[in-house]
């Protein structure tokens, strides 16, 4: 396993530039996919802590987070449910509340669809259910590298990451209780700091368009949100992606 | 709760993975990615409260200059949740 490992590592460190399509092995994409988790578990480990302990400050037991964890595994919805919880809202607009917030992974799939074609129908349904906000921002990142995507690398990914989330949630869950303030130890901005480093990673080294399209949608999103509430992020993406396909076409032609 | 986790995630992937798809198609798709991410980052950091806040009594605005600041300079996603965390601790304190 050991050797395994070390030849994950040894691709690893070549460095993403000099790297085109995947190694043969499986087990060597799968152990690509684990060391490529390091930054969602070290993300996860401090968010997962935060979410465990505000779910213990809301009565929830280390169980029945963990239970969460398990079947829903979507980290702001999460959040967002176990406040709603704690302000015992109704359980269908707590439902209602977190399928706006998931809409947004509506997009990520169908984003990362173009690079997992020819596989089976059930192989991608089982893939979905690991595809959260931060496994799509590494491994979006890492396919578009390569040039194509591998099922078996966003498993070992995928499961890393899933393992970790659940585990960090009820061990927040269990010494929750214990906890007199999150915010001093900066739980609470985990989750952001996640989001705003994995869109560095997005935009890192990638033409101006992808630049302009970011501003766009961050602009737009923030225009939006009075007025689309959980949609409004899906709605400024959609729009400003559009606008940079029609720059990018713009651009081709004049060059 | 946990269908309508899963079947946002699914649902496309399934049904466009297996597709041709007309160039312009592609491109928006590929641009979705940075767009969706970036819309994320805007709302956790400008709408803290649930509205837009872009004065500096928004307590996001600090760690969230230093995390990017992190997330530029190193290319560690590790260095930049950490730094973020520590940014929003201090301010916290202060």
């Amino acid at each position: 396993m050991s050797g395994i490992l070390s030849r994950a590592v040894a691709e690893t460190s070549t460095g993403p530039k000099l790297r085109r399509g995947w190694p043969e092995s499986a087990r060597v994409r799968f152990w690509l996919g684990v060391r490529a988790a390091w930054p969602v578990v070290t993300g996860y480990v401090p968010v997962g802590l935060a979410l465990g302990v505000l779910a213990a400050q809301e009565g929830l037991g280390p169980f029945a987070t963990g239970a969460m964890s398990l079947f829903v595994y979507a980290g702001a919805s999460q959040f967002i449910a176990v406040g709603m919880i704690g302000a015992q809202a109704a359980a269908l607009s707590i439902v209602l509340t977190t399928f706006f917030i998931n809409l947004r992974h509506l997009l990520m799939s169908a984003a990362i669809s173009p690079y997992l074609r020819g596989l089976k129908s059930w192989t991608l349904a089982a893939l979905a259910f690991l595809l959260t906000d931060e496994t799509f921002g590494v491994a979006s990142a890492e396919f578009s590298r390569r040039g194509r995507g591998d099922p078996v690398y966003f498993t070992g990914l995928g499961l890393t990451a899933y393992g970790t989330w659940c585990a960090a949630t009820v061990i927040g869950a269990w010494a929750g209780q214990g906890l007199a303030s999150p915010e001093a130890l900066g739980l609470d901005f985990a989750l952001k700091a996640m989001f705003i480093g994995l869109l560095a990673g997005q935009l890192r080294g990638e033409s101006m368009v992808r630049g302009a399209v970011a501003v766009l949608a961050g602009a737009g999103a923030l225009a939006a949100a009075p007025y689309l509430g959980g949609f409004s992020v899906m709605a400024a993406a959609a729009a400003a992606a559009a606008v940079g396909v029609v720059i990018a076409r713009w651009m081709d032609e004049s060059s | 709760m946990a269908l309508v986790t899963y079947l946002p995630r699914a649902i496309p992937l399934v049904a466009l993975a297996n597709r041709p798809l007309p160039p312009a198609v592609q491109r928006w798709l590929q641009l979705l990615s940075p767009a969706i991410m970036a819309g994320l980052v805007a709302q956790a950091v400008f709408m803290p409260g649930g509205q837009v806040e872009l004065s500096g009594a928004n307590p996001a605005l600090f760690p969230a200059a230093v995390t990017a600041l992190v997330a530029w300079r190193t290319r560690s996603l590790t260095a930049t949740v950490l730094a973020g965390m520590a940014a929003a601790a201090l301010v916290h304190r202060l």
